[in-house]
Parts: C-alpha cells; sequence; structure tokens
C-alpha cells in the first residue's frame, strides 16, 4: 500500500508520524513541566505560608519580648518593638489568611490561632498597662500566672501544627514533583528513544522506498531524457527539413501569388477583351442585320437585274431577227449585184457603167453583209453575255438567297456568339473576382506560411533548446541517480 | 456602249462610201480582171468563174425527182424556166451534203442549175493571177486552175467541164 504512495505523501505522513511523537513527547515534557513548575509554586507557597506562619511567631515573640523588656525596665523604649510588630502582626495574619484561602486545614489553624492571638495581645496590652499603672509587680503577677505562656504555647502548638501540615504537603508536594520529574524524565527520554527510532525507522523507509522509487523514476528519467534526447534530435531534423520544406513552400506560394496574379490580370484583360467582343459581337450582329437587309435589297436589285437580263435578250433576239432580215436583205442584194453585174456583162459596153454600180451596190452588200454577221457576232455576244449574265445573276441570286440564310446563320451565330461572349465576360469576371479572392487566399496562406515558417525555426531552436534540456537532464538523473545510487552511477 | 459606237461608225462609212462612189465619174479603162465567187463544198472553199454564171439565187425550193444521175437534186423554178439542178459537190466528187444545198446558180452555156452549200463572197482579180494547178485531176478533173486569194491558193471550179457530163 506505501508503495502507491506519493513521495509528498509518503514525507508528509513520516514527518506527521515523527511530529506526531515528537509532540506527544513535547505535550508531556510540557504537561510534566507545568506540573513541577505548578508543583515547585505550590511547595514555594507552602515555604511561604510556613515562613509567613514563623514570622507571625516572630512578631508575637516581638511583642512579647517588648512587654517583657518595659515591665522588667520599664523603659518606654522597649516597647518600640511592641509597637511596630503590633501593625505588622495585623498584616501578616492577613497576609496568611489570602495565602492559606484555597486550604480548609490552614483555614482552621488561623481561626484557632486568631482567638489566641486577640488574647495574647490583650494579656500583653493589660499587663503593659498595669506596668505603666501599678508597676512591675503586678504586671510581674500578672506574667507570673503563665496565662501568656499558656497562650504562646497554644499559638506555637498551632503553628508546629499548621507546619506540620504544611511539611506533609510539602512532602506530598515533594514526591509528586519527584514523580512527576520522573515521569517527565522517562518520557523525555523513552519517547526521545522511541521518537528516535520511529524518525530513524520511517526514515529508513521512506529513503529505502524513495531510493527504490526515486531510482526507478531517474532509470525512467533516464531512459525518458534518452527518448527524448533520440525525440529531440529528430524533432531538430524534421524542424530544420520543415523549415526548408517552409521556404520552398513559401516561395511556391510566393510563385502562386505572383500566378494568380498574373491571372487575375489575363482574366481582366479577358474580361476586357470579352466585353469589347461583346460589343463587337453586338456591333457584328447590327452589321450583320444591316447586310442582311443590304443583301435583300441586293436580291431585289439582282431580281430586277435578272428581269432586265432577260428583256437585253428578247430585245437581242429581237434585234436579231432583225438583223436576220437585214442580213438576208444584204444577201439578196448581194446576189442581186452579182446578177447585176452578170447581166450588166452581158450587156456588153453599154452595161459597163452599170457593172460599176452594180459592184458598188455588190460591196455596199458585202460590207452590210460583213457587218450583219459582225453585228450577229455581237448579238450572239450580248445573248451569251445576258445569258451568263442570268445565269450568274441566278447563282447570284441563289447565292443571296444562300448568303441572306447564311447572314441569318451569321446572325444567330452572333447572337449565340454575344450570349456566350456575355457568359465568357460573367466566367471571366468571376474568374477575376475568384482569382483575386484566391490571390488574397493566397497571400494570406503566404502570411500564414510565413508564421509557420517562424513558428518552425522557432521550434528549431526550442528542439534545440529541448535537446540542450534533454542532455542537461540527463547529466541530472545521472548525477541523481549518483546522489541516490553511487554503485548504479558508475553503469 | 462602244458596239453601239463601232456599228454606227461603221454605218457612217458605208453610207460615206456609197455616196463617194455615186458621185464619182466614170472610171477609165483598168486592166484585164476576172470576177470569181468564193463558194464552199463539201467543206473546201473553191472559186467560180462569174463568166460562166447566168444567175446567182438562194433558198430556192428544188423538188427532187427520181434520176439515175447522182447529182441529180431535182428541179427548181428560174425565172419562168423548169431548170435541173446537180450538186456541184457531187458532180466534183466530194460526197453527197448531209442537207439540200441553199445556193444555186445557172450556167449562162446550159439550162442547168448548180447547188452547194455555201457562198462567201464575190472577188475580182487580175487574169495573170490565175494559174493552172498542179493537181489536175482532183475534183474530177474540173479543178485545172488555181487563184490566189488572201494568201490561199483556192481551185477554180471549171462549171462548163461539168456542165458537159450531163
Amino acid at each position: 500500500m506505501f508503495n502507491r504512495w506519493s513521495l509528498g505523501r509518503k514525507l508528509g505522513a513520516g514527518f506527521a508520524v515523527a511530529g506526531t511523537i515528537l509532540l506527544a513527547v513535547a505535550l508531556l515534557g510540557y504537561s510534566s513541566t507545568v506540573s513541577l513548575i505548578e508543583n515547585d509554586r505550590q511547595v514555594a507557597h507552602s515555604r511561604l505560608i510556613q515562613a509567613a506562619f514563623a514570622a507571625l511567631i516572630s512578631q508575637m515573640k516581638d511583642v512579647e519580648t517588648g512587654q517583657r523588656g518595659y515591665v522588667i525596665t520599664g523603659n518606654p523604649a522597649y516597647l518600640e518593638p511592641y509597637e511596630t510588630a503590633l501593625g505588622e502582626i495585623k498584616k501578616s495574619f492577613d497576609n496568611l489568611r489570602t495565602l492559606t484561602g484555597d486550604n480548609s486545614a490552614q483555614q482552621q489553624h488561623l481561626n484557632a490561632m486568631q482567638p489566641l492571638i486577640d488574647r495574647k495581645l490583650a494579656e500583653l496590652k493589660r499587663v503593659i498597662e498595669l506596668r505603666k499603672t501599678q508597676g512591675f509587680g503586678p504586671a510581674a503577677a500578672e506574667i507570673g500566672n503563665n496565662l501568656g505562656k499558656d497562650l504562646m504555647d497554644q499559638l506555637r502548638a498551632v503553628v508546629v501544627a499548621s507546619d506540620q501540615e504544611a511539611d506533609a504537603l510539602l512532602a506530598q508536594r515533594a514526591r509528586a514533583a519527584e514523580t512527576s520529574a520522573d515521569w517527565t524524565t522517562a518520557v523525555i527520554l523513552w519517547g526521545s528513544i522511541a521518537g528516535a527510532a520511529l524518525v530513524a525507522l520511517i526514515g529508513w523507509f521512506i529513503v529505502t522506498s524513495l531510493t527504490r522509487q526515486i531510482g526507478a523514476a531517474v532509470q525512467h528519467v533516464q531512459s525518458s531524457s534518452s527518448e527524448l534526447q533520440a525525440a529531440a534530435n529528430q524533432q531538430a531534423t524534421g524542424a530544420r527539413e520543415q523549415a526548408t520544406a517552409m521556404t520552398e513552400i513559401a516561395t511556391t506560394i510566393r510563385e502562386l501569388l505572383a500566378s494568380s496574379r498574373q491571372i487575375a490580370e489575363s482574366a481582366q484583360s479577358v474580361s476586357h477583351i470579352a466585353e469589347e467582343t461583346a460589343n463587337g459581337a453586338r456591333t457584328g450582329n447590327g452589321t450583320v442585320e444591316q447586310a442582311t437587309d443590304a443583301i435583300g435589297g441586293i436580291r431585289r436589285q439582282v431580281d430586277q437585274v435578272v428581269t432586265h437580263m432577260l428583256d437585253l435578250g428578247k430585245k437581242s433576239q429581237e434585234i436579231g431577227g432583225i438583223v436576220e432580215i437585214v442580213s438576208e436583205l444584204a444577201e439578196q442584194t448581194n446576189i442581186l449585184a452579182i446578177n447585176a453585174t452578170i447581166e450588166a456583162a452581158g450587156a456588153g459596153e453599154q452595161g459597163r457603167r452599170f457593172t460599176v454600180v452594180a459592184d458598188e451596190i455588190r460591196k455596199l452588200a458585202d460590207r452590210v453583209g460583213g457587218s450583219t454577221k459582225e453585228i450577229r457576232r455581237l448579238i450572239e455576244e450580248v445573248r451569251s453575255a445576258a445569258n451568263t449574265t442570268v445565269m450568274a445573276t441566278e447563282g447570284g441570286s441563289k447565292a443571296v438567297d444562300a448568303g441572306s440564310r447564311h447572314f441569318g446563320d451569321v446572325a444567330t451565330s452572333f447572337t449565340q456568339i454575344a450570349g456566350l461572349v456575355s457568359t465568357t465576360t460573367e466566367a471571366a469576371r468571376e474568374i477575376e473576382l475568384s482569382t483575386k479572392q484566391q490571390s488574397t487566399a493566397v497571400e494570406q496562406v503566404n502570411i500564414a506560411i510565413s508564421n509557420a515558417a517562424q513558428a518552425t525555426k522557432e521550434l528549431e531552436a526550442s528542439s534545440t533548446q529541448t535537446l540542450e534540456t534533454a542532455s542537461a537532464l540527463a547529466a541530472l538523473s545521472r548525477e541523481l541517480s549518483a546522489i541516490i545510487r553511487p554503485q548504479m552511477a558508475l553503469v | 456602249m462602244i458596239q453601239s459606237t463601232l456599228v454606227a461608225d461603221r454605218a457612217a462609212a458605208l453610207r460615206a462610201e456609197f455616196d463617194r462612189q455615186f458621185a464619182a465619174s466614170p472610171a477609165a479603162a483598168a486592166p484585164v480582171r476576172d470576177r470569181l465567187l468564193v463558194v464552199g463544198i463539201g467543206g473546201d472553199t473553191l472559186l467560180l468563174r462569174l463568166s460562166h454564171i447566168a444567175g446567182l439565187f438562194a433558198g430556192r425550193r428544188i423538188v427532187p425527182i427520181p434520176s439515175a444521175a447522182a447529182s441529180l437534186l431535182g428541179i427548181t423554178g428560174l425565172r419562168g424556166a423548169i431548170l435541173p439542178v446537180h450538186s456541184l459537190g457531187v458532180a466534183l466528187g466530194f460526197p453527197p451534203a448531209a442537207a439540200t444545198p441553199r445556193w444555186l446558180v445557172t450556167l449562162a452555156s446550159a439550162p442547168l442549175a448548180f447547188a452547194f452549200e455555201h457562198f462567201h463572197q464575190h472577188i475580182e482579180i487580175a487574169r495573170d493571177r490565175i494559174v493552172p494547178r498542179a493537181d489536175a485531176d482532183r475534183g474530177r478533173g474540173h479543178l485545172r486552175e488555181a487563184a490566189l486569194v488572201d494568201g490561199d491558193n483556192l481551185a477554180i471550179v471549171n462549171l462548163l467541164s461539168v456542165a458537159a457530163q450531163f
């Protein structure tokens, strides 16, 4: 059970037992001393009473001596002791009455002495009066009747009885004092011996127990200090590594912060560009709508061009028909001119001038024919160009229709682009805001990392201090082990 | 705009030439020249002497008639006379045309008409530019002369020898 007690409890219990023993011995010694002192005081008190009784008898003797001297000599000078003793007797008797207030036997003795003293003093006074008044003879005769002697004997007997009473009491108190002194001596001696033995036993027990416990604790402390050293070394190493990692993390965090700031700036730029793109998309949408209207106008104009081209083709055909007529006329004219030439040649010299005219007519017909061919070719080219233009215009019309549809699709796409760009703008703004928040968070993380790095440095310093403390603790435990178990200190 | 301007210029030039010819005095005696018709026959361009021809016609109706002659296309009415019409190309040994030739010439020496596909123009060249052809057998011997026209040496059809076959 005691092994489970703590060191303080054991020490407290040991000191409590030792203190209790010492307190008991002290109390007993104190009680015995007090008893001795009281006994001694009572002895002194008894001695004082005896002395008071003796003084009272002495005063009574002085009174009687003065009375006898005066009676014998008749010299009043001898009455001086008498006069002096009269006052003292009263004081002494009162003093005795006070001193023996707690002693009924002595009070009885005083009660017995008081009438005797009064009668003695009255007898002395009567004798002195007789001496004064009647002279030596009557006074001597009065003395000779032994009244005074009897009174003095009775007083002495009472005082003797009182002395005997006091002596008996003194003897009783002396025995009590001796008994008390013996008891005190025994108590102090054996109590001290027993206390010393018990204290030694408790001390041995406590020392043994404490030695065992402290030895175990010291071993624990040594092992713990060793573990603490190892842990402190590991902690210091880890703290250094952590400090290095924190530094790297701080560097990375700074780079991350720079990156997040760049992202925020890029997101802001994207947002601005997206806004500009949205404006451009809205402008493009308006432009596309305008272009769609313009295409509608172009389509109507193309339709008109087609109509006009068809009309042109028809007109060209009509012109071709006319040209064919002109060509036929030219051909017929040419034929007529040739035939006229033939006929004129047949007419001989008379037809020569007509031949000239026919030649001119033929030449004109040839030129007209050539011109009609050229006009036909031109008309064919016009018709071909008109057809090509119509085909191209129809193709253009189809292209315009397709373009119109495409522009419609483009307008829809612009609307979608505007919506997407708006979404992109919002997303870019959210990215910008989030990135700013992220930057703020990263800054906070950077601050936290800096604090953590500082804390890690402090931890490293603390680990170093812990290591030093562990080393000091190990040394201290060895010293403590050496103190409590010198033989173990060598281990 | 440019084409219309060219046509107007051409018409003005024709008008001026016509007026000039009418206003000109009769020409003095010119060197001997022969008049020729440039025609298209069987894909070739040949020449016909105007002196052999009595008349040139176009688009005349030819009524086919049965005949043993491969070149006879039919008969037609010209200037109050009914004339047989022969294909000049077939008569010259060319393969027959797919369609009936449009142009006709009548001969002054015989009541005959020859049909051919195309009539190009009427030319007049100096006689000394007409030379005999080296390949005289071509065209069944009816193309013995040639003339240089616009850089091309064109054969001249001897309508008289052709007509002599019929």
